[in-house]
């Protein structure tokens, strides 16, 4: 009997175990008594049918809540910039988006299941286990090679987490890719030693030209002074032959011994190398003074002949024994322009020439060449740099103006040159840069400058 | 024979005075030589003897070199300045372009240093009175007139300024273009080429430096020519005309830039007599209005230097291009020259000669002859209507 049924019949004193009969009252409140009690049940049927299927329905809004929260990080997850790894407690790549796939220029296929130690070069920490302690982001460096061939420089954080359902820690790991922060940092440090060293130059050069002036000097002095001593010597002799004939012998006996025939000869020859020799290092100084021209932030103009005269004389050391500089100039007008980084891009292109002539020479001995030529043409200057190297193959020559392309081994080239020498003479100076070349025979790079300069707001905004 | 001029050799260095005075032994006939390590010894010396040059390094310890030669300029106008110095950046010239006659840097070819000494004997030679070496000696820059200064500060201060518009209006004004050939030939542009052309001298020294050069110019000149009877507006029409028919009698190229700067320059003599020498200026010109001649032949009445020499002797003392002076010294003579054909002087002559006032100049049979010589006498009609032209108010 329902609990409620029972405590009604106590209040109506109506023994629920037999006794006296209930009296028609009693039957009439008894009744009245049940159909309440229906009633209330019935109520609470209600509430609690009702309570049911709201919370049924909460459970359905709270599971769809759940699986856009896990769209969301899933997108988050695969929009990422940086690249994200999720890892086992073994090191073994779970999962990686689509950032990290393509940083390592491979498919998420082919990254996951692999262990992440495997992707990178030996020697750099990973760390790759679950730390004992409390989690904490660790960051590493890493160089990653790419299936092209090109080095990439990573920077990874790894963080540990706990799996609230089980005790098996996961690892994420955060990669991002600072090649080319890497190659602006060099680049910028790059520049800023060639200042230093550009200004230590010009210094150098100021010290190193007042010796030149004074040994040059002395050296002229001597030349003429030895001609006058020569003559005089001569006049000597003449007088001793005619008129003493004894004199003339003993003097003939102590030019022997002072070996002056030889002097006579070999004095001025002397004199005239040293002269050559003063000759060319004025020159290298002079060169290196003017490479080293500092531009200051206005157009200036500059004679390209004399610019690409020094930039040889500066690269002399990367040719020798490599190629040999042959120069055609034509008869320019000076162009108005950023003397010193054109002074750099003909460097770039000069010592370009020279590495792949080098790669040439290897293998077949002899001497490569360098030509330099200029020539006018309408409102601009044209300068072509050739050289008889291997040539560059197409896949090559596609990427070439690339930034941070190179097909040189780490430390001889850092993909910079011909970018920046792209942007040099393009976006600073308005003009041209193309190259045209034969596998085999060589390459010309051909450069194209307004002879007025650049137009001016981009000449100031570069 | 003449005396051995002499020079004054100056730098901190000894081993640089001792090189310089070996490698001018031999020349001993044409030049005694001086030495001093420092500007107050320097100074001392030519407290005691008169000397034809100055052969002075830049950066010296106490007083250096363009303080020197600044005191050097004011007591001694005469003396020749040369500066030889290992610094040849911009901001040095700037220092030394008031100062100094040339510039030559370090380590200079000793062939060069030898030729610029050379010249300078030459003019003294040349020209014997004294005057006229204090007067050229002394001067910084001729006077330029205020208005195409502030004409070209405005045109230089455009963001695009052009460069062909810059030289339309500075070669209306010799003293600019004179001060401008000065610093562009000099060793601080290190330039392999002497530039004759003004197109070029622009480009080379940049608008930021031109404007520089102007304001100094005005500052430093503010004082018109003395002479009263000097008429500054037809000197400047004169020389103007004068530049413009000789570009066109000398065709195209360098000859015609030579022939157009040498024409600009020819009369700056006057200008330098005018500015320094005003009561020989005015007797000249007196004569010249009492007798009805030319200044020139007014000039060789009196005795005078001759305004043609003066003018050379500024030009040559400034280092301006040998074939501009050349020009303008052969000019007054050039149909007796036997040159090879067209010669900047012969262009000048001839553009002279036509704008002078009067009837049917170069009518001669003798000129005729020299203009059939020199290939101009096809053209004579059609220069003689441009030179009528360039007389019109």
């Amino acid at each position: 009997m329902h609990k409620l049924l029972t405590r009604q019949l106590e209040l109506l004193e109506i023994p629920a175990d037999g006794g006296a009969p209930p009296t028609l009252d009693q039957w009439q409140a008894l009744l009245a008594l049940v159909g309440r009690t229906y009633a209330a049940l019935d109520h609470d049927r209600y509430t609690l049918e009702r309570s049911l299927s709201l919370s049924t329905m909460e459970v359905q809004r709270l599971d769809d809540a759940l699986m856009r929260q896990k769209d969301k990080l899933r997108a988050v997850f695969e929009s990422a910039a940086v690249g994200i790894l999720t890892i086992d407690a073994d090191g073994f790549i779970v999962d990686a988006n689509r950032a990290a796939t393509s940083m390592f220029g491979l498919s998420r296929g082919q990254i996951t299941g692999q262990p992440l130690s495997s992707f990178f070069d030996e020697g750099v920490p990973v760390s790759l286990a679950p730390p004992s302690g409390p989690a904490r982001a660790q960051l590493f460096e890493h160089v990653y090679t790419h299936p092209s061939g090109r080095s990439a420089w990573f920077y990874t954080s790894e963080s540990w987490v706990m799996d609230s359902a089980s005790t098996v820690p996961f690892g994420t790991v955060i990669i991002e890719d600072v090649t080319e922060k890497k190659h602006l940092e060099g680049s910028l440090r790059h520049a800023q030693k060639l200042e230093a060293v550009g200004r230590l130059a010009a210094g150098i050069a100021h010290e190193i030209n007042t010796p030149i002036q004074f040994v040059n000097d002395n050296v002229h002095f001597l030349r003429e002074s030895f001609s006058a001593v020569l003559s005089l010597v001569g006049r000597l002799e003449a007088e001793m032959a005619e008129h003493g004939e004894e004199l003339h012998e003993r003097y003939r006996e102590a030019e022997a011994d002072a070996d002056w025939p030889y002097l006579g000869a070999e004095i001025p020859k002397s004199i005239a190398q040293t002269i050559d020799g003063l000759q060319r290092v004025a020159t290298i100084v002079q060169s290196m003074k003017s490479f080293a021209h500092e531009d200051r932030g206005e157009q200036a103009p500059a004679d390209l002949n004399a610019a690409l005269a020094s930039t040889l004389t500066v690269a002399t050391h990367e040719l020798k024994g490599i190629a040999v500089p042959v120069t055609k100039f034509g008869d320019i007008p000076p162009v108005v322009c950023f003397r010193g980084d054109l002074n750099q891009v003909f460097l770039n292109l000069v010592v370009n020439a020279a590495h792949s002539i080098a790669d040439v020479v290897k293998q077949t001995g002899g001497l490569g060449r360098i030509t330099l030529s200029t020539r006018r043409d309408g409102d601009e200057v044209v300068i072509a740099i050739s050289d008889t190297g291997a040539g560059i193959p197409d896949d090559v020559a596609a990427k070439m103006f690339d930034p941070f392309f190179t097909t040189k081994e780490v430390g001889r080239g850092s993909g910079q040159g011909l970018a920046l020498a792209r942007a040099i003479v393009v976006k600073k100076h308005g003009g041209s840069i193309d190259f045209d070349t034969k596998l085999g025979v060589g390459t010309t790079f051909v450069i194209r400058l307004p002879i007025g300069g650049a137009a001016a707001p981009e000449a100031r905004a570069a | 024979m003449t005396a051995a001029r002499r020079v004054l050799l100056v730098d901190d260095e000894p081993r640089i005075v001792a090189g310089l005075q070996r490698l001018l032994r031999p020349h001993r006939a044409l030049w005694d030589v001086s030495v001093a390590t420092s500007a107050s010894d320097a100074l001392a010396i030519l407290e005691e003897h008169a000397f034809d040059v100055i052969v002075s390094d830049m950066r010296m310890p106490e007083m250096d070199g363009a303080a020197f030669l600044k005191i050097a300029r004011e007591k001694y106008p005469a003396t020749m300045r040369i500066v030889l110095s290992g610094q040849t950046d911009a901001s040095a010239a700037q220092r030394v372009v008031p100062v100094a006659h040339q510039f030559l840097s370090k380590p200079t070819d000793p062939a060069i240093l030898l030729e610029t000494l050379r010249r300078v004997a030459d003019t003294r030679n040349e020209i014997a009175d004294p005057r006229v070496h204090a007067a050229v000696g002394g001067i910084d820059a001729l006077p330029s007139r205020p208005s195409i200064c502030h004409e070209l500060l405005e045109l230089a201060s455009a963001e695009d300024a052009a460069v062909e518009a810059l030289a339309r209006v500075i070669q209306r004004e010799p003293a600019i273009v004179l001060k401008l050939l000065q610093v562009v030939n000099s060793s601080f542009f290190g330039l392999r080429r002497r530039i004759c052309s003004v197109t070029e001298a622009i480009t080379y020294l940049g608008t930021e430096r031109l404007k520089n050069l102007v304001v100094s110019l005005s500052i430093v000149n503010s004082l018109p020519p003395r002479a009263t009877r000097f008429d500054a507006e037809a000197f400047h029409r004169h020389s103007l005309s004068v530049a413009r028919i000789a570009r066109l009698v000398a065709g195209a190229g360098e000859r015609a830039e030579t022939s157009f700067v040498a024409a600009l320059l020819h009369d700056v003599g006057k200008l330098v007599i005018a500015s320094t020498m005003p009561a020989i200026y005015d007797e000249i010109a007196a004569r010249a209005a009492a007798d009805g001649v030319t200044f020139e032949e007014a000039e060789r009445a009196l005795g005078g230097f001759g305004h043609v020499k003066v003018g050379a002797c500024l030009l040559e003392l400034w280092g301006l291009p040998f074939p501009v002076v050349e020009a303008i010294v052969a000019r007054p003579k050039a149909p007796s020259i036997d040159g090879a054909g067209l010669e900047s002087w012969d262009a000048v002559h001839v553009a002279h000669r036509l704008v002078e006032p009067g009837a049917d100049p170069l009518g001669s049979d003798a000129e005729r002859a020299w203009l059939e010589r020199i290939g101009v006498l096809d053209r004579l009609p059609e220069l003689r209507a441009e030179a009528r032209k360039e007389l019109e108010p």
